[in-house]
C-alpha cells in the first residue's frame, strides 16, 4: 500500500523523535522541581541569561527543524508521484450523505445509500489504480484509515490520487468532513481482491446494465 | 505617608453601580467585565461539551438528537474560540497592561469599551440560534462553504452565527488596537520598549497577529454572507476554496492570538514563584516576534487534503515554528533551573502548562507532515492536539495567571486548599479526556460524529469519564472564588513578592492605578530593582534604622520615588 508505507515510515521517525523531546523536557522539568524547591533553603540564581547554551540550543532547533521538513517533503512527493501510470480508473462522487463508484472503462457504478446499503468499492490488487474525486454538493472527504490517506471531495472539481493496494482484504471507510445532517452515516466499505476475481466482478456487474 | 497605607484592608463596603460599570472607561473595569463575561460563556460552552462527552459515552446511544449534537459542537468550538480563548487573551491584556507598564489607563479606552459590547451582542447573537426554528447554527466552527449557504442550511441559525462572528472580529479587532496604541503611547517614563515585562510583550504580538487575523475574518464572514443571498456562486470549486483560505489566513495567527497571552502569564508566574529574573529575556522576546511573523504563513497545512495546496511549503513554514516554540521552552526550564520555586497554586498551573502544552506541540509538529496528516486530518487525533494546546496549554496558563493576579484584581486572596485541588483534579481529567483522544484517532475516529464505531467504545467511555472530573473540577473553583469574594481574607498590595509594577499599588489598584507614583524603572523587573536596592540599602544603614519602619509594599516604609512626569 503506497501511502500507508509512506505514513509507516514518517510515522516511526517522528514517533521517536517526539517522545524524546518530551521526555528531556519532563526530566528537566522534573529535576528542577525537586532541586530548587524552596524547601531546601538556598539562594536562587542571580543569572539572566545563558550567551553559549542559548544560541546552540536555537541551532540545534534549527537543524532540526530542516531535517524534519525535508524528510517531511521527501514523503509527501515520494507518496504523491511514485506510482506509474494509471491502470484503471475510478470516479469517487461524494454526496449528501453517502459515495457512488463509477469505473468509466466499462460504465459499472456501485451506489450506496448509506442507511440499508453501504457501498462496496471493488478493486483489484497490485494494479495502479487512478482515483478522480468530486462531490455532488457540498465539500466531502474520503478517507480510509487502512490506507493512511484522504482527500476533499469538492463541487465542480476532481482531485486525483493514486492508490495500489498490495494484498487483498476488505476495509471501511468514511467521510472526514463535517457535511450536514447525516455526516455520521457515510460510511462505505474497500475491499481488494486478485485481479482475476475482480475481472469477473466488473463483467458481472457490467452485464446487469448501466441501471443495476 | 504612614506605613500602612498600602499594606493590606478590606475594600471599602460599597453597593455595586451597575449603570457606572456598564460606562466606565477604567481600563480594569472594562478589563474584569470582558473576563468575567468570558468566564460565564466558559461555563455554557464547556457544558455543551460535557453534554456531547456523555452522549458519546455510548456508541449508537441517543442522549440528544443527532441534529443536537451538530448544533452543540458547532457552538462549542464557535463559542470558545470567538467567545472564550480569544476575549480571554485580550481581556487579560486589557486588564493588565496598563498596570505592567506604569500607565493610568488605555489610550484609547472607549474603542476597548466598544469592544467588550461587541463581545457581549455576539454571544446573546450566537446562542439566540437556539430560539428560531431551525435552531442554533449546525456546520461547524469554520464552517466550510457551500455546506453553509442557505441551499443546503436554510435555518436561520447560520445567519445569526455569521452576525455574531463578524461582532467578535469585530471586538477581537478594537481590542487588538487599544491594547497596541496603549503599548505606544501610554508606557510611564523610562519603560522602554526592552523593560516591558514578557506579558506586556506576548499582548504586544497578540494585538499584532490581530489586527492581521480579524479583517481577514471578516472577509470570510463577506463571502459567508455572499453564500446566504446567492448560494449559486458557491456550486464551483473556486470561492469555496477561498472560502477556506480566508478562513485559515485567519484561523492560524488566531492559534497563537489564544496562545501567547498564557506563554506570559506562565512567565511572569514562573519567575516570581521561582523568586529570580526571567533567564533569556531578550531571545524570548524576540522569539515572540519571530513566531507572529511565521504564524501568517502557515495557514495551508489546515487544507493539506484539498489537494489544492502547496503542501511541501506549508509543511516547511510550520515545522519551522517549532525554532521559537523551542527558545521559549529554553526560557521556561532556564529559569526554573536555579530558581528558590515556592509551590503555590498559580506555580503549579504554569508548571503543569509545559509538559502539557508540549504534546500538544509535539503532535502538531506530526500535523506539519503532510503525510501524517492525511490520516490525521478531521480525526480525533487533531481533536485531541488542539485540547492539548488550547486547554491543557492555554487553559491551564489562564489559571496560573487567574490565581495569580486574582487578589490583585479583587483585593481578596483565595484558598490555597481549593485552589490546589481544583488544580490535581484539573490536571488529571484534561489528561484522561484528551489523551486517549489521540488513539481514537489513529484508529479511524473521525470528529463531529455522533456515532462511531464500537471497537471505539472503551476510549470513549474514558474520555467522559475523564471530562466528568473536568466539570468536578470547575465547582472547586466556583466555590474558591465565591467564598473569597464574600468573606476572603484581605489581599496586601504585595502577596507575592512580585517583579513587577502591579504589584506596587493596593489591590485593587485605584484609579489611574498609581496614585502614589511608581519605582524607578531600571530593567523589566522594576519592584524587584526597587526592593533589592531597598534591602541593600538597609544591609549598610542597619545600624540607625529603627527596626520599626517595616514595609508594607515596597520591602521598605519609603515609599516610592516618584518618576517626573507622572
Amino acid at each position: 500500500m503506497n501511502t500507508r508505507s509512506q505514513f509507516d515510515h514518517l510515522f516511526t521517525l517522528y514517533a521517536p523523535i517526539a517522545a524524546f523531546v518530551f521526555l528531556v523536557v519532563l526530566a528537566t522539568l522534573l529535576f528542577a522541581l525537586v532541586r530548587y524547591r524552596a524547601g531546601r533553603g538556598h539562594e536562587p540564581s542571580q543569572k539572566t541569561q545563558h550567551k553559549v547554551l542559548e544560541p546552540l540550543a536555537a541551532l540545534v532547533f534549527i537543524g532540526a527543524a530542516c531535517f524534519l521538513a525535508v524528510n517531511a517533503a521527501n514523503a509527501n512527493a515520494a507518496e504523491r508521484n511514485q506510482l506509474g501510470p494509471a491502470q484503471l480508473h475510478v470516479r469517487i462522487t461524494g454526496f449528501q450523505w453517502c459515495w457512488a463508484f463509477y469505473y468509466p472503462a466499462s460504465h459499472v457504478t456501485v451506489r450506496g445509500n448509506c442507511t440499508t446499503d453501504t457501498p462496496t468499492l471493488v478493486v483489484p490488487t497490485g494494479k495502479v489504480i487512478g482515483f478522480s474525486l468530486t462531490s455532488a454538493d457540498v465539500v466531502h472527504e474520503w478517507w480510509l484509515p487502512y490506507a493512511r490517506w484522504k482527500e476533499e471531495a469538492f463541487p465542480g472539481h476532481f482531485n486525483y490520487f493514486k492508490l495500489r493496494f498490495d494484498h487483498p482484504g476488505h476495509w471501511s471507510g468514511l467521510c472526514d468532513e463535517f457535511c450536514g445532517l447525516y455526516h455520521d452515516r457515510m460510511d462505505f466499505y474497500v475491499r481488494a481482491v486478485s485481479p482475476a476475481r475482480f475481472d469477473a466482478w466488473l463483467a458481472a456487474r457490467a452485464a446487469k446494465g448501466p441501471g443495476a | 505617608m504612614s506605613t500602612t497605607e498600602l499594606s493590606a484592608r478590606l475594600p471599602e463596603k460599597k453597593r455595586l453601580n451597575i449603570a457606572e460599570i456598564a460606562t466606565s472607561t477604567d481600563h480594569k473595569v472594562t478589563g474584569l467585565l470582558t473576563l468575567g463575561t468570558a468566564l460565564v460563556f466558559f461555563a455554557i460552552f464547556g457544558g455543551f461539551a460535557l453534554t456531547m462527552r456523555a452522549d458519546l459515552a455510548s456508541p449508537a446511544q441517543q442522549l440528544i438528537s443527532t441534529h443536537l449534537y451538530n448544533e452543540l459542537f458547532t457552538l462549542h468550538g464557535s463559542g470558545m474560540i470567538y467567545l472564550v480563548i480569544t476575549p480571554i487573551a485580550l481581556g487579560l491584556g486589557i486588564y493588565l497592561v496598563p498596570l505592567l507598564i506604569g500607565a493610568p489607563g488605555l489610550a484609547l479606552p472607549r474603542t476597548a469599551q466598544l469592544a467588550y459590547y461587541c463581545l457581549l451582542g455576539s454571544g446573546f447573537v450566537m446562542l439566540s440560534g437556539f430560539l428560531t426554528w431551525g435552531g442554533a447554527a449546525d456546520t461547524g466552527w469554520y464552517s466550510y462553504m457551500p455546506l453553509s449557504t442557505s441551499l443546503y442550511s436554510p435555518g436561520k441559525g447560520v445567519d445569526l452565527w455569521i452576525g455574531a462572528v463578524f461582532l467578535a472580529a469585530l471586538s477581537g479587532l478594537l481590542y487588538s488596537v487599544s491594547i497596541i496604541w496603549t503599548v505606544v503611547r501610554m508606557r510611564a517614563p523610562r519603560m522602554s520598549m526592552l523593560r516591558m515585562p514578557i506579558f506586556v510583550w506576548s499582548e504586544v504580538v497578540t494585538a499584532m497577529m490581530g489586527l492581521a487575523a480579524f479583517p481577514a475574518l471578516i472577509g470570510a464572514m463577506v463571502l459567508q454572507t455572499l453564500g446566504r443571498v446567492d448560494p449559486a456562486y458557491f456550486t464551483h470549486d473556486l470561492p469555496n476554496l477561498d472560502y477556506q483560505n480566508l478562513f485559515w489566513f485567519y484561523g492560524h495567527p488566531v492559534v497563537y492570538i489564544m496562545f501567547f497571552p498564557f506563554v506570559g502569564c506562565v512567565a511572569e508566574v514562573i519567575q516570581t514563584f521561582g523568586q529570580r529574573r526571567y533567564v533569556g529575556y531578550k531571545p524570548t522576546v524576540l522569539s515572540l516576534l519571530l513566531f507572529a511573523a511565521m504564524s501568517m504563513s502557515v495557514w495551508g497545512h489546515h487544507m493539506f487534503t484539498t489537494g489544492q495546496e502547496s503542501n511541501e511549503y506549508f509543511s516547511a513554514t510550520s515545522t519551522a515554528l517549532s525554532v521559537p516554540a523551542g527558545l521559549e521552552y529554553f526560557g521556561f526550564l532556564a529559569t526554573l533551573i536555579g530558581a528558590k520555586l515556592r509551590f503555590k497554586t498559580p506555580l503549579l498551573f504554569a508548571l503543569a502548562f509545559i509538559p502539557q502544552f508540549l504534546v500538544g506541540g509535539l503532535s502538531g509538529i506530526m500535523l506539519a507532515a503532510p503525510t501524517l496528516d492525511y490520516q490525521f486530518h478531521g480525526s480525533y487525533f487533531v481533536v485531541a492536539h488542539f485540547h492539548y494546546t488550547l486547554f491543557a496549554g492555554s487553559v491551564f496558563g489562564f489559571f496560573a495567571g487567574f490565581y495569580y493576579w486574582f487578589p490583585k484584581a479583587t483585593g481578596r486572596m483565595l484558598s490555597e486548599r481549593l485552589g490546589k485541588t481544583h488544580f490535581w483534579l484539573l490536571t488529571i481529567g484534561t489528561n484522561v479526556t484528551f489523551g486517549p483522544m489521540f488513539a481514537a484517532g489513529f484508529l479511524g475516529m473521525s470528529r463531529r460524529v455522533a456515532h462511531y464505531p464500537s471497537y471505539l467504545h472503551t476510549l470513549n467511555v474514558v474520555e467522559t469519564l475523564g471530562s466528568a472530573v473536568i466539570g468536578l473540577s470547575m465547582l472547586f473553583l466556583v466555590v474558591n472564588v465565591g467564598q473569597a469574594l464574600l468573606h476572603g481574607p484581605p489581599a496586601p498590595a504585595d502577596p507575592w513578592d512580585g517583579h513587577t509594577l502591579e504589584w506596587a499599588t493596593t489591590s485593587p489598584p485605584p484609579l489611574f492605578n498609581f496614585p502614589k507614583g511608581l519605582p524607578p524603572i531600571k530593567s523589566f523587573a522594576p519592584l524587584l530593582d526597587w526592593k533589592q536596592s531597598l534591602r541593600a540599602r538597609r544591609a549598610t544603614e542597619k545600624p540607625t534604622e529603627p527596626v520599626a519602619s517595616r514595609p508594607a509594599v515596597l520591602g521598605s516604609g519609603a515609599r516610592p520615588e516618584p518618576e517626573a512626569g507622572t
